[in-house]
């Protein structure tokens, strides 16, 4: 059996998935916990309405500890990539691992994309999509994405013109 | 060799001699009318004057020639040009499908009639549906029938006579700034009254070219084109309505003719002659316009003299086997040969090298199979039509109610004993409901079942040159048509039913557009059906000569292990089963139900806490059944579930109750993956997962609970080889040859 896939994302990418996760958590808690805070404001009767509240907190304090302190680092570790001579080798997944192997002759086109939060950090996402689904490799410095989009592309002018 | 050599031209010269005089008469340019005096080239000349080919602007590389034949492909140019732009009435060219010639061309005028009607019908029978309440209300303030009824028709009239001018206008600009244009390099289609639109289609990415026609479609020899492209991520197909059905015939195999020359590294003309190489192969129009004569066409847009007769393709349709028939052949045949008022004369498109049709039992199961997907809708809608009519006769139903529930309260405390007195007061009256719904279930049914068969009347699926192609359809016509090159996966299926009679459907899978119209959704639910019930052992025979290319199955080596078994029956029997978590929610409702009834927050009536047991043990019932059949659903999959790989194919079999198996080439996997849950990883099997762009957005073959280490190996499979790590592989396997294929078994080895 072979190895698993030698590289590994850049380290710094730990802190993009959890201010990431962090912000998208808290905004899902501030939007469905914004209507029982009102109500319980509102009304002196809504006793209930803070227990919801309360409860909500709960959630957001556990995932937020769950998506902060205890996912990134299984995550960064589980996650592992090789660019090899014709194909993208990609291992990842911490409860469902996959294995995947991309032929880059297959690859249709490659993009990298960076949201403020990657920029912050001086990563990149490399995004490689075949004609039946798309992958990302998501932190990246900007240099490894460079080669590795050069050499999925001239990978990719060798194949057949058309699936 | 100089004889035969100086012979071809002599018949060369003879024959643009005799076209030239007509075909040069409508032509009033200069050009044309020199080209007429012009000295007719001779051998010598053509072959003396021969240069090294300097390109033209098109990148076409054309043969400078003596300067008669120059002067002659200038002329014949500026005819074919002219004539694209208007043709006499008797011109011999009108032969030549309008789809063929250069330059834009409209559909037919029923774009605008036709399809007005519809939309006019369309908007009527809405209007009428909503104002027959109004009527109603009419009538109920106190209006005579007669006169309400006189009144609303003559509204009626009037504004299906505005609605009918505005739908006409409108289609009318509609066909008049539509129109299609077969480019030197795509497909190109103009559109749009107000906001232009174009859709440019190179020819390359063509995947099938399908036509459909509705049955005033079909009696006015009309259809839709439907041209399918993959790629990108607007994956749409583009739609071409209303085109006659000679043109139609014509623009797919002009279609798939440019494909292929493009594809072979050739290029196009304006008037889609075809480079390829040093081979000139005239478009249609430009025989048309030479008169007929092929070869002056091809000696004149550079082809070699010598070697010209030798490339034209002879596009004849010879039928090699005999296809099975059915009672429903016939009247097909009769409906084909009609080909419709403007159907125009049938056109060659490429000779048959296969052809396949339906015997009457093929066609007869078919129908019932086909209808057996119908089974549930028509139990809904029955449940549906109930519903309606007990809320139209609620206040009968209710009194009826009350006075059973009255009879019931009375002398019934024990469940059992309620639940007696309400079957005998449901009696007579349940039975004849029951015997109502039956009775409708079957006559809709078989109503379904004949509307089936209608539709796979006429059903024909043949290899001709590079493409399959499948029409059917009696009334409602469908074609067909796909490249091979962009088959992605051949499906056998074997459903419950089928295998009983040992039969399967046989599909192969395609890149789908990401639109798909209702008309066709059924038969395409996954990819192209080429053979809707055939024998299983009639299977390798079908694709042997439908799809020579697929013909040889990879052998199946690679089984789930044996713990898969067990995770198998856990899994079908258990987790996915719909049925069991059904079970759970009727337990725990049970519970919750014991537990307020005991400590008396909740009372209930006999009859209703009779109807909660019955339907607490028929789902009790209900998931004894459905787990048996899932264990032996498991038992069956785990025995005939099998993967199998080779140089170029893999295939995949899934077993169990029905059967599905999927072939597809190694080229067309578009990444491989494997993936294990931890009971997995402890089990030591892995998910083996094909990935191919069949579908829309593609589609996962795969098979569960693979040894870790076969599925490790098939990864490795999926892997491109270099020549490098192939040369390794084959030194390992001591096999000879050094091409990838050896490489693929040295994996496997």
């Amino acid at each position: 059996m072979r190895p698993l896939p030698q590289n590994q994302l850049d380290p710094k990418v730990k802190s993009v998935w959890r201010i990431g996760d962090a912000l998208w958590i808290t905004a899902a808690y501030l939007m469905c916990a914004f209507t029982f805070f009102v109500i319980a404001l509102a009304d002196p009767a809504g006793g209930w309405a803070w227990l919801v509240v309360a409860v909500m907190t709960a959630v957001w304090a556990i995932s937020l500890i769950v998506a902060v302190v205890v996912l990134p680092p299984v995550r960064y570790v589980r996650w592992r990539y090789e660019v090899g001579e014709n194909e993208l080798d990609i291992a990842k997944g911490i409860v469902w691992r996959t294995r995947s192997v991309i032929p880059f002759v297959r690859v249709q086109n490659t993009d990298t994309k960076q949201g403020p939060i990657l920029r912050a950090f001086g990563l990149a996402g490399v995004t490689v999509s075949t004609a039946a689904g798309q992958h990302e490799i998501p932190g990246l410095s900007f240099e490894e994405a460079d080669v590795l989009r050069d050499r999925i592309a001239t990978q990719a002018r060798l194949a057949q013109e058309d699936v | 060799m100089g004889d035969s050599y100086n012979n071809v031209p002599d018949q060369v010269l003879d024959e643009p001699r005799a076209a030239s005089p007509a075909s040069c008469e409508p032509v009033d340019t200069a050009a044309g009318a020199q080209a007429c005096e012009v000295p007719h080239p001779d051998a010598g000349s053509a072959s003396a004057g021969r240069t090294a080919a300097p390109a033209t602007e098109a990148g076409v590389p054309l043969q400078s020639l003596g300067a008669e034949w120059q002067a002659y492909r200038d002329a014949l140019a500026a005819y074919a040009r002219a004539g694209a732009a208007a043709l006499a009435p008797n011109d011999p060219r009108n032969a030549v499908p309008a789809s063929l010639r250069p330059g834009r061309h409209a559909v037919h005028h029923s774009y605008i009639w036709l399809g007005g009607l519809s939309a006019v019908g369309a908007i009527m029978l809405v209007m009428i549906l909503s104002s027959a309440g109004s009527i109603m209300s009419m009538v109920e303030g106190g209006m005579p029938v007669f006169i309400a009824l006189a009144a609303s028709a003559g509204i009626g009239l009037l504004t299906a006579l505005v609605v009918g001018a505005v739908v006409f206008a409108a289609q009318w600009l509609a066909w008049k700034n539509l129109s299609y244009e077969l480019a030197p390099t795509e497909f190109s289609l103009f559109s749009g009254i107000v906001n232009k639109k174009r859709r440019h289609v190179p020819y390359q990415r063509i995947q099938s070219v399908n036509q459909q026609a509705g049955v005033m479609q079909r009696v006015l020899g009309i259809c839709d084109v439907k041209i399918d492209t993959a790629g990108g991520a607007a994956n749409e197909a583009v739609t071409l309505r209303y085109v006659r059905t000679s043109e139609a015939e014509a623009l797919r195999s002009e279609l798939f003719r440019r494909k292929k020359v493009l594809l072979a590294g050739g290029a196009l003309d304006e008037f889609g002659t075809a480079y390829v190489g040093g081979t000139v192969v005239p478009s249609a129009w430009m025989i048309a316009c030479a008169g007929g004569d092929a070869r002056s066409a091809q000696i004149a847009f550079g082809a070699d003299p010598a070697a010209a007769d030798m490339s034209l393709e002879q596009a004849c349709s010879c039928v090699g086997t005999p296809a099975e028939g059915n009672l429903l052949d016939g009247a097909d045949e009769l409906l084909n040969d009609m080909r419709g008022v403007f159907g125009g004369q049938e056109v060659a498109t490429g000779a048959v090298s296969y052809e396949a049709g339906l015997s009457n039992k093929e066609l007869f199961f078919a129908g019932l199979s086909g209808a057996a997907g119908h089974f549930g809708v028509i139990i809904a809608g029955i449940i549906g039509l109930a519903g309606t009519l007990a809320q139209f006769f609620e206040s009968n139903i209710e009194a009826w109610v009350e006075g059973a529930m009255a009879g019931v309260s009375a002398d019934a405390s024990l469940p059992a004993q309620g639940a007696a007195a309400l079957g005998g007061l449901f009696g007579s009256f349940a039975w004849q409901v029951a015997l109502w719904a039956v009775v409708s279930v079957l006559a809709l049914w078989a109503f379904s079942v004949i509307g089936t068969i209608v539709q796979y009347g006429g059903f024909k699926v043949r290899r001709r040159e590079g493409r399959i192609e499948v029409e059917h359809g009696l009334l409602q016509r469908t074609f067909h048509g796909i490249d091979v090159d962009r088959v992605q996966t051949v499906v056998v299926k074997e459903s419950f039913v089928r295998r009983m009679f040992g039969y399967c459907e046989l599909s192969v899978g395609k890149i789908d557009s990401a639109v798909q119209d209702s008309q066709d959704g059924a038969p395409q639910a996954r990819g192209m059906v080429i053979h809707p019930f055939v024998k299983t052992s009639r299977v390798p025979d079908l694709v042997g000569g439908l799809l020579p290319e697929f013909a040889d199955m990879p052998e199946q080596t690679v089984r789930p292990a044996p713990v898969a078994l067990r995770r198998a029956i856990v899994r079908k029997g258990v987790i996915r089963s719909t049925v069991f978590w059904l079970m759970v929610g009727a337990i725990l409702g049970r519970i919750g139900l014991e537990a307020g009834l005991r400590s008396g927050a909740l009372a209930i009536d006999a009859g209703m806490l009779a109807l909660c047991e019955t339907a607490f043990a028929a789902a009790v019932a209900l998931f004894i059944i459905a787990f048996a059949l899932n264990v032996v659903d498991a038992v069956l999959w785990h025995r005939s579930s099998v993967l199998g790989y080779d140089s170029s194919f893999m295939s995949i079999t899934n077993g169990g109750l029905s059967k599905t198996t999927a072939v597809f080439p190694r080229k067309k996997i578009q990444f491989g993956y494997v993936k294990t849950n931890p009971f997995q990883r402890g089990a030591h099997v892995a998910i083996v997962n094909a990935r191919t762009a069949a579908g829309v957005g593609g589609i996962t073959e795969q098979l569960w609970d693979v040894p870790e280490e076969e599925a490790a190996r098939w990864l490795e499979w999926v892997r491109p080889r270099t020549v490098a790590s192939a040369n390794g592989a084959v030194r390992a396997n001591g096999a000879a040859p050094a091409d990838e294929a050896a490489a693929a078994n040295g994996a496997e080895g």
